[in-house]
Formats: structure tokens, sequence, C-alpha cells
């Protein structure tokens, strides 16, 4: 026979109200010892009924049950098992203990593990009412539990909710606390990264009004000197004074070069992006090269027959490639090619590349070439590639280099197609 | 035109091709022999050639620094007296320091006329 009960099932006293409140007494929780707890209360309701296996589940979001306790090794406490359409399923489903005598004689309340037949299962209720588990006990004889029984395993029932209740709370609220920890260090991290970006910013626009001020005080007598210079160059003189005079122009030429490298490097510059046709600007760069220097060195183009527009603003672009074919070309020793290669890279995105032959960068040198005036060639500004670095960075892109002595010099960057 | 004076040929070091140009000219054309180079290896292989009164050294070198250069070169060459040119503020407290006073220091820009006269009170000082 079996017995739904709500505790008057008037079965035979065997278990003393004292022997009940000297197991209680000594039990002691602490949260993170839940485990050890609920197995002491599944070790006392399995020696108080005389049952070998007693075990305390909790039922987990997925519907299974995972076994928080047991006094059996062959079900040993951190198992998940299916709950539904098993007895502790009824228990949990409706809410209520339950007493089984003979699970053979009557399967009626959900299947048994093999080899057992007699149940006494009593719901774990929560604070708010809603079963979380069951304390189980499996006997593999037909056996009628008591009242008692069904009673003194109702007051372990209570104490294990009350224990797993405050465990799931206390879980809860770790996990809050640690979402939150997370979520403040997020934030923390973000505001300090935006602060750097704005100071950064900000410095970069300070110390561009002062260039541009600069620049603008130092074109207008360069412009005089250049002027007096050509004057003067033009008054018949002897070699010793023509090739002084030379000399200075070409270097009034440098200055005025230099003013305009730092001006691009150091005014603030708006950026809009749009679609880009990388063809034609790598075209005109080729071109560009081609016609402003250096017929020592090729320059040659070899791109993807179709290449999707990317995302960027073509005349910066321009100056970037501009800037690292140039580069490029006076690495280059007499009669070597340097090659520009358009190609579709990963995730969507093109890869720009500059290659040349010549001396390797030395590896310590790699890491400061986006720095502003420095530079590994003689009479270089070491603004090109600062600008480089300055563009891309607006583009969300960063110039990538590799320079080794079989290899060459090879300088890329990608951008997003759009 | 020929200097009558002891210091007649100059070692000059100066990576900046305008300026050592410059220089060399503006130097020869007061007397001085000039052998001008561009950084600290070509220096060292020229001083080993060849015998100078007094090396002109800028300070920011392609392959190291002027004063590192002056340490190598004084050690070979008891005699060679040095003038450090930049426009380094570092420098100047460097030469300022050193103790054997074989080193001036002279500040860029450079300007010619100054540039002699540091020469020429060097000529005036050097033991003979």
């Amino acid at each position: 026979m079996s017995e739904k009960t709500d505790g008057s099932g008037g079965v035979e006293s065997t278990i003393s109200a004292a022997t009940v409140i000297d197991m209680l007494a000594p039990l002691s929780y602490r949260r993170e010892r839940i485990d050890s707890y609920l197995h002491e209360i599944a070790t006392a309701v399995s020696l108080l009924t005389g049952v070998q296996w007693a075990a305390v589940t909790m039922q987990l979001p997925d519907g299974r049950e995972k076994l928080m306790a047991s006094t059996l090794a062959d079900y040993a406490a951190g198992g998940v098992y299916e709950y539904h359409g098993a007895v502790a399923g009824w228990v949990i489903e409706h809410g209520q203990p339950l007493r089984i005598n003979d699970a053979i004689a009557d399967p009626s309340f959900g299947s048994m593990p093999p080899g057992y037949r007699a149940y006494l299962g009593v719901p774990l209720h929560n604070g708010e009412g809603r079963t979380m588990g069951t304390i189980c006990v499996f006997h593999p004889e037909p056996k009628r539990f008591s009242d008692e029984e069904l009673n003194m395993t109702t007051q372990f029932a209570e104490r294990a909710a009350t224990a797993i209740d405050n465990f799931l709370l206390y879980q809860r609220q770790l996990d809050f606390n640690n979402q939150l920890e997370a979520e403040v260090e997020q934030r923390t991290r973000q505001l300090q990264e935006t602060q750097q970006r704005l100071i950064a910013s900000e410095r970069l626009a300070a110390v561009g009004e002062l260039a541009s001020g600069i620049v603008h005080e130092i074109r207008n007598p360069l412009g005089t000197l250049s002027m007096a210079l050509e004057y003067v160059d033009r008054q018949g003189l002897n070699d010793d004074a023509s090739k002084r005079v030379g000399l200075a122009l070409s270097e009034v030429g440098r200055l005025e070069r230099l003013l305009t490298e730092i001006l691009s490097y150091a005014r603030p510059q708006k950026f809009s992006p749009e679609p880009c046709d990388l063809g034609q600007i790598a075209r005109q760069v080729v071109e560009d090269a081609g016609r402003q220097a250096d017929t020592r060195v090729s320059v040659r183009l070899d791109m993807a027959e179709t290449l999707a527009p990317a995302r960027g603003n073509v005349d910066k672009l321009h100056q970037v490639l501009l800037n690292l074919v140039v580069n490029a070309v006076q690495a280059s020793d007499t009669g070597e090619e340097v090659l520009v290669t358009l190609r579709e890279g990963a995730d969507h995105h093109a890869r720009v590349s500059v290659h040349n032959h010549g001396m390797p960068i030395r590896p310590e040198h790699i890491p400061r070439l986006g720095e502003p005036f420095f530079s590994t060639r003689v009479g270089g500004t070491g603004l090109g590639l600062a600008i480089v670095h300055r563009i891309l960075e607006q583009h969300e892109s960063t110039l990538q280099i590799e320079s080794t002595a079989d290899t060459g010099t090879t300088m890329w960057f990608d951008l997003p197609f759009g | 035109m020929n200097r009558l004076t002891a210091v007649q040929s100059i070692l000059l070091v100066e990576d900046d091709l305008a300026l050592r140009q410059m220089l060399s000219w503006e130097l020869i054309d007061r007397g001085y022999h000039v052998v001008a180079v561009g950084d600290v290896l070509a220096a060292i292989a020229t001083a080993e050639s060849t015998a100078f009164d007094v090396a002109v050294v800028d300070y920011q070198l392609p392959d190291g620094d002027g004063l590192t250069l002056i340490s190598s070169l004084s050690r070979a060459w008891p005699k060679l007296q040095f003038l450090l040119i930049s426009a380094n503020d570092i420098a100047a407290e460097l030469v300022a320091s050193e103790a054997s006073k074989r080193v001036r220091f002279h500040p860029k820009p450079v300007n010619i006329n100054t540039l002699i006269d540091s020469l020429d009170s060097q000529n005036r000082e050097t033991p003979e």
C-alpha cells in the first residue's frame, strides 16, 4: 500500500522526540559548508529510520534534480537525475510528502531506483512555499514508514530547506556581487580609456593649434628668406657663392616640407568615412610616386581584380599609402622594386600592403616607428609614419610591420569593406 | 688661404648633409684641412688613418652619441681636442661636467664666426 500523507498516517511510533532533538541540536550550518551540513541531515534521517539510503535532492532549473547529499556510495552526492516520472518527481510536483510501502504493488506514483521498493519522500519548501527539492528515503524491502519517521524527516527537511534557501540566496548574492564588481571594473576601464583618449585628443588639439601658429609664423620669414636667396642667386655669383646659395635654397625647401608634415601630423583632423575605391587610390599613389622621384626604384601595383569599396576617407588614405610608398622607395636600393598589394583579407576586410627590399629595420626600432620625429633614415623628419599611425587610428586600424633580411620589409593595414 | 695656427686639421662629424657641406666649405675657405663624415663608424675609421688637431662632433648621430665617440677618440688620440655641437641642453651639461676639459660645447644652430672663435680659443689653450 502507498499513501500520500499529511502526517496523520497512524503508523506505529518508533522514534522519541528527544532522539530527534538530540540529533538536530548539533547540526550547525555555515553557508560555505552546505554539502557537509546536508550530508549530516541525510545521515541522521538514515539512522533514525533505520534505512540505509537517505538522500537530499535539489531541483535544478533544467527540470532535473541533483543529489546534494546521499548516504549511499552507489548514488553519490553530485549526481544529477531526471525526476519526471520518478517518485521524487511526484513529491516535487505536488509539494507533499509521500509514503510508498511497496512500489511493485503500487507503481502509480512513479518509478523507483532499481532494487528499491519502499519510499518516504518529504518536500523541501523555501520561504515562499515553493518546492526546491526533497529528502528521500529508499528501502529495498517493502516497509511501512511510521508517522514519527515522517514527522522527524519533515523536521530535518525544514532545516535542509532553510539551509538550501540560504545557500541559494548567498550564491545569488555572490553572483550579483561578482557581476557588479565586473561591471564596475569594466565601466572604470571604459571611463579611463575614454578619459585617456580625451586627454590625448585635447593635448593633440592644443599642440596642433600651437604648431599651426608656429608654422604660420615661420613660413612668412622663410618666404622672405627664400625670395632674398633667389634674388642673390640671380646676381651672377661666382661658383663658391652660387653653391652656397643653392644649398641654402634647398634647405628652405626642406624646411617647407617639414612644416607641411608638422601641420599634417598635428592639426586637428576631421574624419568623415565613406566608401573608398582603394584600387583607384593605389593607382594614383603609384603614379604620383613614379612622377615624384626616384627613377632608381620602380613601384608596381598588384591588386585583386574585384575589390569591394573600403570604409575610410579618400584623401587621408591617399596620404597613408603615399607615405608608405615614399618610405619604401627611400629604403630600397637601386634597381629594386616596391610592391603595393591590395587583397581581400580576413573578416570582411581589405588588406593594403607595401613591400620593399633593402636593409631590414632593426627589431628594436619597429615599435618606435610611429613616434613623431623618430627616424632611422638620415635626413628623415620622422613624421611620415607618425602621420600614417594617426590616420589609421582614426580608421580604427593599425599599421603592422614585418622586416627581415631575407624577405625585406612589409608594412600593411586592414580596412573594413563598407 | 692658410691659417698660421696650431689647429690645422679638423675631423667634422655631422649627420645632416647640408650642414656638413656648408661647414666644410666655410672651414676650408678659412684655411683648415677638413675631413667630413656622417656617423660614428666613419669617424673612427677616418681617425685611424689621418691625424687631426680638433674633432667637431655632433651629439646626436645615427649610430651612436657624440660623447661616446669623443671618449673613444680621446683614448686613442690623447692630444686630440674636441668641440661638441648640439641643440640639446643635456649635451651642454654633459660637456660641463667632463673632467679633462678637452671638450668644449658649441650650441646649434651653428654660427660659423663663433665656431671659429671657439676653435681659436681652443687653439690658444692647447699646450704645445
